[in-house]
């Protein structure tokens, strides 16, 4: 009982992540570009600034670059990249999570180096897409090799995230 | 170096939950190519954690000669 007391702001914080992130698995399996604006619009600027292309908005599909013939669609948001950011940023952040208000404003900042992380990840991933799509690739599988890319950028960007998240709060341990 | 890797647990289960755990959950299992998405998943994760290793590795050996 007196670990429940101890760490019910914990346990609320982990509470509210996992609801986060299921909701936000719910909502992205049928959110639509539109749906999606607030993070494929920047996504697009970025990428575009990137790469030297002009995406274009363009109801339904998405975001498009026919002169590269390339979409920046629904499946390319990076949300499933923002959820395990937040999970991640939150579980690792739950050592400072002592009171209420510490846990709420971990969860809040969360949420933000969570999106802001998945700007820069995400854009990214698609430059590198670009790139492939624009080389010759001998034959080779253009679908697998788009999949894996992303696992290994989104994966590789979320432990650099977790780490660089990690080594500010350890510096910051030590100057307090 | 297993205490200095104990930090890539958090990236691999958020990631795991969000790819694997979550999907499984919806039912995603049923579906002919999640065992390809799974592989596919598990073998990048992989992949992210040797370059990881190896990158720990070549750091601490420089470190080491220059003491």
């Amino acid at each position: 009982m007196s670990w429940l007391r101890e760490h019910r702001c914990r346990i609320a914080a982990v509470a509210i992540a996992l609801a986060v992130v299921v909701a936000g698995k719910q909502y992205y399996r049928a959110a639509t570009a539109d749906d999606l604006r607030w993070i494929l619009a920047p996504t697009a600027k970025l990428v575009s600034w990137v790469t030297g292309g002009n995406f274009v908005y363009e109801a339904g599909p998405g975001w498009a670059d026919y002169k590269i013939g390339f979409i920046i669609a629904p499946p390319c948001a990076g949300v499933n990249f923002a959820l395990a950011a937040f999970l991640a940023l939150v579980l690792g952040g739950l050592g400072a999570m002592t009171t209420a208000r510490a846990a709420a404003r971990r969860l809040i900042a969360a949420a933000a180096i969570a999106y802001v992380a998945t700007l820069v990840v995400n854009t990214i991933r698609i430059a590198i897409a670009v790139a492939m799509h624009r080389t010759d690739l001998n034959g080779m599988d253009r679908n697998e090799l788009h999949s894996i890319e992303g696992i290994v950028v989104y994966f590789g960007g979320l432990c650099a995230l977790y780490w660089v998240a990690r080594a500010i709060a350890s510096r910051r341990q030590q100057h307090a | 170096m297993r205490d200095r890797l104990r930090w890539l647990l958090v990236p691999i289960a958020a990631y795991l939950v969000i790819t694997l755990v979550l999907p499984i959950a919806n039912g995603a299992a049923a579906r002919a190519d999640f065992v390809r998405h799974a592989t596919r998943v598990l073998a990048g994760c992989a992949a992210v954690v040797a370059i990881v290793v190896i990158g720990g590795t070549i750091v601490e050996l420089v470190r080491w000669r220059k003491r």
